[in-house]
């Protein structure tokens, strides 16, 4: 008994496995690209959708600014309408921004506006910036404005020398917030129309309080001279001679 | 087959912004009376909505 012949042992089958290499295979997280062709520029990557947020932030923050400014420099700008307007202008953009989902920011966006146009709203009437301490003295017919106005604090119209003549007058006193006091002449035949959203009322002794208060008098009774139209939005209107 | 989704939290919120902003409009042209104990209830109201629509997106 000797070993196996040489020749005899080559011919036999190999009993071992053998590793037999395949194809490479790549990780599941990477994906083998194409190589650009030479002189070709590499594939640009896919479009990102752009968010109307920023856009829509961006847009408000200026428009608001610009009327601002024009508000400041004396131009009427109706606050009242302009926010509730907006507030519907983002809704709208919400909507249709629903499909493709580049809403963001906008929904921020519009619980700011609706804030600020709710307010506007509390207030009641023209919106008004100015803020503190005002007082108008008025002692002759060409002094006297149709329209007098403020934002928050104390307006006080104070009319008591004056003198209109044979004239026939109509003004209209707007206040957001605060206190509304006028004082009128002795002699002078005055109708007075005061409103208040929320607050107080008292207009040459008849007075009421509450929600959406409105007193109208005429003293002393005849044709009135002066037509006085007051309103304040959350406050207090006093008229007293 | 095409795909139809919409995202919720535009949708409800949009949808409450034109509501509240349209009837805050009708008020500014005295076309129609907001009461102001009614106003900030409904500030809360669309507040509330529009976190929860955030949160079912």
């Amino acid at each position: 008994m000797g070993q196996e012949p040489p020749e005899d042992r080559a011919a036999r089958p190999p009993t071992e496995p053998t590793l037999e290499m395949g194809p490479p295979t790549w990780p599941a997280t990477e994906q083998p690209k194409e190589p650009a062709r030479p002189g070709e520029a590499p594939a640009p990557p896919p479009a990102r959708l752009a968010s109307a947020g920023p856009v829509g932030w961006g847009v408000a923050l200026v428009a608001v600014g610009v009327l601002w400014l024009l508000d400041t420099l004396g131009v009427r700008i109706p606050w009242e309408v302009v926010l509730p307007a907006s507030v519907v202008a983002v809704g709208v953009a919400l909507l249709a921004t629903a499909r493709t989902g580049a809403h963001r920011g906008l929904i921020g966006l519009g619980v700011v506006l609706t804030v600020l146009a709710l307010l506007a709203a509390a207030v009641g009437g023209p919106l008004r910036l100015t803020v503190g301490e005002r007082v108008e003295r008025v002692t002759s017919a060409q002094q006297l404005r149709p329209d007098y106005g403020h934002g928050a604090g104390t307006l006080t119209l104070d009319l008591r020398d004056l003198d209109l003549g044979a004239r026939t007058e109509t003004v209209r006193v707007g206040l957001n917030v605060g206190q509304l006091e006028v004082r009128l002449p002795d002699d002078l035949v005055v109708e007075v129309d005061a409103r208040v959203r929320a607050g107080e009322v008292e207009v040459l002794g008849r007075s009421g309080n509450g929600v959406n208060v409105r007193v109208q008098v005429t003293d002393p009774p005849g044709e009135p001279q002066l037509r006085l139209e007051l309103t304040v939005g959350l406050g207090q209107i006093q008229v007293r001679r | 087959m095409s795909e139809r989704r919409f995202h919720t939290a535009p949708l409800v919120a949009g949808a409450t912004f034109v509501v509240l902003g349209a009837a805050l409009l009708l008020d500014a042209l005295d076309l129609a009376t907001i009461d102001p104990g009614v106003v900030w209830p409904l500030a809360l109201i669309a507040a509330g909505i529009a976190v929860l629509a955030r949160r079912a997106n």
